[in-house]
Order: structure tokens, then sequence, then C-alpha cells
């Protein structure tokens, strides 16, 4: 957990250009997406007690310390990251208002925005997104489907079916319009 | 939605183009003038004028889009003026430390601090706007959900120009550094990364043009409007 919430610090820290260790301490402090990430980060070392059995020592402060963090950003931020979503480290949230992700797999290095709604239709099967793929503003994802890694998904597409690597689709529904996008300036 | 009903376009209600970057500078102006015009303005808009004048003022100050409007007036006022001996302007200076936490807060919304928007402009009640706008005209509305901004990796490089008299919907973004014409109506759920020409209807994601010379006089009169469309869509 540590590890991949040093990541996600790490993403924020290459966006905002700061060095040194003050610079950092102000990046955590000022970046919302930081703090949807720490209540986010502490709730699944939470829930899973196999990588961290020795951790029930401190439920009677962490689950209250949880709910008061995931609180405080549902409600001021609005940004929604359910412990049912399988996250990877290095998650980059750019604004914050309307952000869901609940039951899917988002891979490491990801990059999400404002208005995003990433879900299952069912509640159980949601999409599988691979690594460093760029989500843009009021994109939609909802269902099973499987995004590859390196793609880019524009402003306002809304996913209805599977997504090759390295393609930049848009629209509603999203049809890719450049298949081998290179997407590494944009992380 | 009846969008090119009435596309008749009389030579007395020809308006004129403003031009990219336009000056909707409200620096010079009073925080109270200002704020007495957009009170005059959303109570227009939400109840027009009726016999109970204190009722209609405690709920046209209940608005949160109208406060969202305040706060960004005293943030830009504190961000492109100088007036050290100025009360308001101290004020402005503490508010641009915490602005942005009150407006995440309050109003979900997050105005870029240069925005320039002019007076009588409605702001979403519901919150949700990002607004990364150069300028944005008089007599517009925008309605919540709405993102305007820089297009990544995109022809039009730069952030957008919001002309005056516009109907923006809810769910809109618009991206780019684009121009949007005076009396242009941007429908519902668009994804717009084009220049629009004056009284132009755009829809659709990605965006394209649906009819043009539309009034949306109408539709800038009173907010009650797109319910009644939500409500027959659903």
């Amino acid at each position: 957990m540590s590890s991949a919430f040093l990541a996600d610090v790490e993403r924020y820290r290459r966006s905002d250009r700061s060095k040194g260790c003050i610079e950092t301490v102000r990046a955590v402090v000022r970046n919302y997406g930081l703090h949807a990430l720490i209540a986010y980060r502490l709730g699944r070392l939470l829930v899973d007690p196999r990588r961290a059995w020795h951790l029930w020592l401190f439920w009677p402060i962490a689950w209250p310390a949880y709910f008061i963090l995931s609180s405080y950003v549902r409600l001021v931020y609005d940004i929604r990251l359910a412990l049912s979503a399988d996250i990877g480290p290095g998650l980059h949230i750019s604004h914050f208002g309307g952000i869901s992700v609940r039951e899917c797999r988002l891979g490491k290095h990801c990059s999400i925005a404002q208005q995003v709604q990433i879900s299952s239709e069912d509640g159980k099967n949601g999409p599988d997104i691979g690594d460093r793929v760029w989500i843009g503003a009021h994109c939609k994802v909802e269902g099973h489907f499987r995004i590859g890694s390196e793609s880019t998904l524009s402003a306002g597409a809304v996913i209805r079916r599977d997504i090759p690597e390295k393609s930049l689709c848009l629209g509603a529904p999203a049809r890719i319009v450049i298949p081998g996008y290179d997407n590494r300036h944009l992380l | 939605m009846n969008a090119s009903s009435s596309g008749s376009c009389r030579a007395s209600e020809v308006v004129t183009v403003t031009k990219p970057g336009a000056d909707h500078s409200t620096a010079q102006i009073s925080l109270g003038q200002l704020f007495f015009d957009d009170l005059r303005f959303y109570s227009s808009l939400r109840h027009g004028r009726g016999p109970a004048i204190l009722l209609s003022l405690f709920a046209t100050l209940c608005n949160p889009g109208l406060w969202l409007l305040t706060s960004h007036r005293l943030t830009y006022l504190g961000k492109s003026t100088r007036r050290p001996l100025s009360a308001t302007w101290w004020l402005a200076q503490i508010w641009l430390r915490f602005g942005l936490f009150f407006s995440a807060m309050f109003w979900r919304s997050d105005i870029a601090r240069d925005c320039q928007v002019a007076q009588r402009v409605y702001l979403p009640n519901g919150g949700h706007l990002i607004c990364g706008a150069i300028s944005i005209g008089s007599g517009t509305i925008i309605h919540s959900r709405c993102t305007f901004g820089q297009a990544v990796s995109s022809r039009t490089e730069g952030r957008p120009v919001i002309g005056r008299d516009v109907w923006i919907g809810p769910n809109c973004v618009i991206a780019g550094g684009i121009t949007i014409g005076d009396g242009a109506t941007i429908l519902p759920n668009t994804f717009l990364t084009f220049s629009v020409h004056p009284r132009t209807v755009v829809q659709g994601n990605p965006g394209r043009v649906v009819s043009q010379g539309f009034d949306n006089r109408g539709w800038r009169q009173s907010l009650t409007i797109f319910n009644a469309i939500s409500a027959d869509e659903q």
C-alpha cells in the first residue's frame, strides 16, 4: 500500500514539477486527488487482511479514520473511489467533481479527470483497464469491457465495446479515431 | 427539441461578433455594484417581478450560483488589481488563499482566477463547473456539470472564449482555443472543439452544427424551460 501511495505522490510531483521535501509535502496538502487516494489506500489496506494481518491492532483507530477521510473526500470533492475498485499504483486525478470509480480494475499510472464514471452494469464484472491509460473528462466506462494499455479515452467518450492497445477513441458511443496513438505526453 | 423553429433573423436583432480574447474585465467596477446587478439578474431569471419582494429576495439569496459568482468576482478582483488602500482588496487577498477550498466545498466548482466573467451571467445552481475559459460574455446561461478548458493534443491550442447571450446546457465539454459566437446555443451533452458562429445550435458528441440563426432569447428568459425539456426526454 505504501509503495502504491508513494507512486501516486510521485505522479503528482511530476505533474506539479516540484522538487525537494517541502514541495512534496505541499503537493500532498494541496492536491485533492491525493486526499482521495490517501483514504482509498487506507481502506484497501484495512479490507485486505492477508496483506497486513497484524493491522487489526489498529482497527479501532483506522476504521474511524477511514470513515472520516472518505466522507470528507466524498462530500467536499465528490470523488468516490470505492473499495471494490482495484486501482494500481500511480493514479492521477486532475480535477474534482462527479468522479465515481467502482468494481473495476485500473492498471498502473492511469490518469482520470472530472465527471469520470467507471463501473459495472450488474455490480460484479467491471471494466478491465490496462496500464498508462489516459481517461478524459466526462468519460463513461460502464460494463465488462477490456481497455488495452496506453490507450487514450478522449473527453466525453462513452465506451460501449473493447478498446485495443494504444488507440485514441472519441465520441458517444466511442469509436477509434487514431490507432497506434502515443499518449506519453499526456501522462 | 424544436431548435430551428424560429430561425428568422431581423436586422434589429443582429448582434456583433465578439472578437477573440474580448475584454469582459470587471476589475474597474465595484464589487457592490456587481453584486447588485447579479442579484437583479438572478431575481428576474428565477422569479420574475412579483409582489412578494422580500420573499423573492430571500429565494434569490439562497441561490448557490449567485454566491459562486460573487466568490469568483472577489478572486478576480484580488488577482487582477492592486489597491492596498481598499478593504475589499485585502478581503480578496485572503479569499485568494481559501477560495479554491470554499468553492470546492460549497459549490463543487473550480473557476480559473483570471477568467473574465461579465455582468449578468448565470452560473449553475447545482455546481460542478470546471471553468478555464478566458472570458464569458454577458447574458450567458451555464448549466451544471460543464467543463471549459484546454484541449489536450488538438489543433486548437489555448482556452475558449465564450461570447454574449450563449445558452450552455448541462454536461457540456468545451475544449480548445475556440470562440463561441454571440447567441449560440449548446445543447446538453455536447463535446465541442471547434469555433461556432453566432446564433448557431450545436449538439452531439463529437459536436455538430444542428441549425443556424436560432434565437435563444426565450430559452434565456427563465430556467424552467430546461426542466420541461428533461421531463419530456425521460
